[in-house]
């Protein structure tokens, strides 16, 4: 176990900045994910960490010391990568000892830890077959075992579960999260999918064209996005986005008939006297739709659909499509009154995309 | 009220000794979209490969719009297939694609009215700025809408469509998903949609069909289905987490659940079909009471994960007789390890046979 | 946009049946079709391959001459008890057997050598690997007598480069070992190329991510190259030495080239005896019984190695 720190971790190829000065310390024993869209630079940072890729400028340090200069081989790490990296012709059981043998450790040692591992992950039956054979949420199962065989400095992992079908992606997610928590290594876990994140991370760092832009919880990364992409990055169905036109008496969603005011939304007093434009973020499930009169303005309802037990609406502003909750007791129709939960408004630099509510912090 | 368009009686199909259809039987209603739900390898593609003539069947019916179509080759049957890898040809642009069963011998249209029927499709799908692109420049989205247009174009009696968005990520599946239910209002259409997504079946359809083993377990509306569900299978397909199982037995007119505490009269079940002997004990997860533990009158479980979903969290609990996953309230400060207390609510389960799987149990008043 | 109604009801059925009217046609069987395109090829086949094949076992019960065809008379087993009681022949396939395991072992061991140096990439790599592919594109007549005009014992060049570092010349095509080296020494000029081209796309064949999963877990880069490479490479690399042993067993054009079977007959291949017997002496019957042998003797050792080669793929 260690604890990993980057500073001002730079790594350019040519011209090209794939990640731009980061900063970020993993404590011993954190379950870390690097989460944001494709090409945003958290690939590249694990690489950089796990030592095959190395840094143009900064550092990376294990426990406080340096290992820039130290080949992946060097800085005992494990790693499980998102294509496979099995060893095709070597049984489950050659697969997970090999690394033990190919640093030469004793036969009573490897032994014993294949034992403790086999216990672990209940591997019993399949020590014997060879990868070809299993599906591969199993394989990486697998994987995962020869990792932590060796007892290791950090775990890292690169978008394991992409490569698996959807259905065994969740088993394997919940697996993942159990085995983490019990083993208790130190974990970096890089994806794009950010139900993976919010789901197995102690902390989230979320990254996109190469520079962090949040670091936080997942229920701070939730409920608290720094600006607009992170507040639309995460969740899903994804966050409502709505301009905001101030109007006398509060302010109106972009062109429609719907205006929130201080008294019934309980809109904060700054916001109405803001004097740069802002845009209104709100998830889906903090718009509800209602029979209820005095809850909200009219608004026509576009779509009614189900996820989950949950009913959805869907609404038009202008040219866009925007989401919540259709709350009412009676079912189908296209009246009803739109709310939105005073808690769940969240307040955006039009401009920027910098939330300009209080609580914000990196 | 609704004819029935689609008819699939007894449909049998092996590949090399390995059958994929054992008596496939569904109908399929004029006008609606019908999702057929079921793990890879339950018969999903079949189904629509033996809908559109595709494949030859060892035996059975295909009933199009009240004509039997089962010995009739693929291009008079008329009917539309969206693949799951969007089989675009890759040597034709955008319109080309669109346009090209209009193109065939077996529609004979005038080029003029090619046109106008592949722009106003285009339109549609707001693809209309994509047309002379060539397929392979395309994103996956872009793509995929491509291969709607190119199903719809054709005004086909029917529409198959086999994953068509599982390549696709969750945000773009959302958005096209939406399209799709949009086309559907607007448009009068009949849809066999096949997934393995319980979501991606909810979101648009109107009634949804359990497949596994190559045949229908159960065929119904949602809330049909969670009213009775017929059997482990459709329990365990259904629903996000599905159904909770707990290992138990009938002992003494009380059902009693492996390990845990509570004894439940079988009277609240309904009538019960069984001599006793050991059956399954299924819950919805909704209806399972979770509390801290030592609670009075309530079993034991251990946390064994946690998944953190921003508003809510979903928990894994082991028990003695199974573990099941239930969404719990923020409120609730589980962690892994932690021990939980649970209790199955007074009426709140069916009861399987543990061997064959099916339902038992039967409540008198279902609404 | 509402004039792309998709049509509902009645409308449904009206154009439902205008498609279908005289178009509910039966779906074709198409193995009509697939016969019909096999056929010229199976065509060929018969009469190029079966034909010939045939034709050769049936001359061999025969005593037989292609130049008076009116002797033949039917001698049973006579060719094949006369050939094997031959310690002339005895001795040609002791020598063809060291010719092809000398020519195997070196070709293998220089061929995956030199692939996996092609791995690296290094300046020029492209140029030097087209240059290195050029030997195998020559005929062996060709390389025959390019290498029997660098092996003169007098002005060869081989020979010259010996005498400018003080060894003597050697006499290499006159005596019978220095010609069997000489001769594996053209082939593997001549093939191992094919090696080299074989174990690069074989060792290309392995994703990075095995090797990056390997240097993670510790492993030195000899141990890299004997655990993961070469077992991972070992199909490929096997039906390049299953290919490369049936054809050094069947080679003739290049002694022919080089040594004209000589000294003597010494350095006779058993395929050189074939078209000596059937072409210089027209001993044709007894020529189809050696050819029916060698074919035998082939088609039994590639029989043993190809299902060795199919346990071997069983395991991925």
């Amino acid at each position: 176990m260690a604890e990993i720190t980057l500073k001002n971790l730079s790594i350019e190829f040519g011209d090209f900045k794939a990640v731009d000065d980061v900063n970020l310390t993993v404590k011993d024993g954190e379950f870390v994910v690097y989460l944001g869209p494709s090409g945003c630079g958290k690939t590249t940072t694990l690489r950089c960490i796990a030592g095959l890729v190395k840094a143009t400028r900064g550092d990376v340090l294990f426990d406080g010391q340096r290992v820039n200069d130290l080949t992946a081989s060097e800085r005992n790490i494990a790693m499980v990568f998102q294509f496979v990296s099995l060893y095709p012709h070597l049984s489950i059981k050659e697969n997970i000892v090999f690394p033990l043998k190919a640093r030469g450790i004793a036969k009573a040692e490897i032994a014993r830890k294949l034992d403790w591992v086999t216990d672990v992950f209940k591997l019993g039956d399949e020590l014997r077959r060879y990868p070809g054979a299993l599906p591969p949420g199993a394989r990486q199962k697998v994987a995962l075992a020869r990792a932590v065989i060796r007892d290791p400095a950090v775990l890292l992992l690169d978008e394991p579960l992409s490569a698996i079908d959807e259905q065994f992606r969740e088993e394997m997610r919940w697996e993942l999260g159990h085995l983490q928590r019990q083993l208790g290594v130190t974990t970096i876990y890089v994806t794009h999918d950010q139900r993976e994140a919010m789901s197995l991370a102690d902390r989230i760092v979320l990254m996109n064209d190469s520079r962090i832009v949040q670091v936080s919880e997942p229920d701070r990364m939730f409920f608290d996005p720094i600006n607009v992409f992170a507040g639309q990055f995460i969740g899903s169905p994804s966050m409502n986005l709505i301009d905001l036109v101030p109007v006398s008496g509060g302010l109106r969603l972009g062109d429609s008939e719907v205006t929130l005011t201080e008294k019934r939304d309980r809109l904060p007093q700054w916001a109405l006297a803001s004097k740069r434009p802002l845009k209104l973020g709100v998830r889906p499930l903090n718009v509800h739709l209602t029979d209820e009169k005095s809850a909200g303005d009219a608004l026509p309802v576009d779509d009614i659909f189900s996820v989950g037990r949950e009913r959805f609406f869907s609404f038009r502003i202008g040219d866009n499509i925007y989401q919540g909750v259709d709350k009412r007791l009676s079912t189908g129709g296209t009246e009803g009154r739109v709310h939105f939960e005073p808690e769940g408004l969240l307040f955006f630099d039009a401009d920027t995309g910098r939330r300009v509510d209080a609580e914000a912090a990196a | 009220m609704s004819a029935p368009m689609l008819q699939l009686q007894g449909l049998k199909k092996a590949y090399r000794g390995k059958a994929a259809l054992r008596g496939l039987d569904l109908t399929v209603n004029d006008n609606e979209i019908f999702a057929l739900l079921g793990p890879t390898g339950a018969g999903k593609s079949s189904t629509l490969l033996a809908s559109a003539g595709l494949i030859d069947l060892d035996a059975g019916r295909v009933t199009l719009a009240g004509q039997d179509v089962t010995d009739a080759d693929p291009a008079s049957r008329d009917v539309a297939i969206v693949f799951e890898g969007f089989n675009l040809l890759p040597v034709l642009d955008v319109k080309d694609n669109i346009a090209f069963a209009l193109r065939s011998p077996a529609f004979r249209e005038d080029e003029k009215e090619v046109a106008l029927r592949v722009g106003r499709t285009a339109e549609l799908l707001r693809i209309s700025h994509l047309m002379d692109r060539d397929v392979g420049t395309l994103s996956g989205g872009e793509k995929q809408r491509v291969a709607i247009a190119r199903a719809l174009v054709r005004r086909p009696v029917m529409f198959l469509l086999d994953e068509p968005l599982s390549a696709l990520d969750l945000k773009l599946r959302e958005g096209l998903r939406a399209e799709l239910r949009q086309i559907h209002r607007q448009h009068r259409s009949t849809m066999l949609y096949a997934t393995h997504d319980y979501h991606g079946a909810i979101a648009i359809a109107d009634r949804v069909g359990i497949i596994d083993a190559g045949i229908i377990q159960q065929a119904g509306t949602i809330e049909e289905i969670y009213a009775r569900p017929a059997s482990v299978i459709v329990g365990k397909l259904v629903g996000s987490p599905s159904m909770a199982f707990f290992d138990a037995a009938i002992d003494d007119g009380h059902v009693v659940v492996k390990g845990a505490e509570q004894r439940l009269p079988v009277s609240e079940f309904g009538t019960v079909r069984a001599g006793g002997g050991k059956v399954l004990l299924g819950v919805w997860p909704e209806d399972i009471e979770i509390g801290v533990a030592d609670a009075s009158g309530a079993s034991t479980g251990t946390i064994y994960a946690v998944d953190n979903r921003g508003f809510e969290r979903a928990i894994q609990v082991d028990t003695p007789a199974g573990s099941f996953r239930k969404v719990v309230p923020l409120s609730m400060p589980f962690t892994q390890g932690d021990a939980c207390s649970f209790r199955i609510p007074q009426g709140g389960g069916f009861l399987f046979d543990a061997a064959s799987g099916k339902r038992i149990s039967q409540m008198e008043d279902v609404n | 946009m509402s004039d792309t109604k998709i049509p509902s009801g009645s409308d449904t059925q009206a154009i439902a049946h205008a498609t279908r009217q005289n178009v509910l046609r039966k779906r074709s069987s198409g193995r009509l079709m697939i016969f019909g395109f096999l056929s010229p090829t199976l065509a060929i086949l018969l009469f190029m391959v079966a034909y010939p094949i045939f034709s050769l076992i049936y001359y061999s019960f025969y005593n037989f001459s292609a130049l008076r065809q009116s002797t033949m008379k039917p001698v049973g087993l006579g060719n094949y008890a006369y050939l094997l009681s031959d310690p002339e022949l005895w001795e040609r396939f002791i020598f063809t057997g060291k010719f092809v395991f000398i020519c195997v072992t070196l070709q293998m061991l220089i061929g995956i050598f030199v692939g996996y140096q092609m791995q690296k990439n290094f300046r020029g790599r492209d140029v030097i690997f087209t240059i290195l592919m050029m030997p195998m594109m020559l005929s062996p007549v060709v390389v025959g007598f390019l290498w029997r005009y660098m092996l003169n014992s007098e002005w060869g060049i081989i020979n010259f480069l010996l005498s400018s570092v003080g060894i003597a010349k050697i006499d290499w095509l006159g005596q019978t070992n220095a010609a069997l080296w000489a001769a594996a020494a053209a082939d593997t000029w001549m093939w191992t190329p094919f090696i080299v081209l074989l174990a690069t796309a074989a060792f290309r064949g392995i994703p990075e991510t095995i090797y990056e999963a390997a240097e993670v877990d510790g492993a030195s880069p000899a141990y890299r190259f004997f655990r993961i490479t070469l077992p991972m490479s070992a199909p490929v690399l096997f039906i390049a030495l299953i290919l490369r042993l049936i054809d050094s067993f069947k080679q003739y054009d290049l002694f022919v080239a080089l040594t004209g079977g000589g000294p003597g007959s010494s350095t006779e291949t058993v395929s050189f005896s074939v078209a000596k017997t059937a072409f210089s002496y027209f001993y044709t019957g007894e020529a189809s019984a050696l050819a029916v042998i060698l074919l035998v003797i082939i088609i039994g050792l590639s029989m043993i190695l190809v299902r060795h080669l199919t346990k071997m793929g069983e395991k991925y």
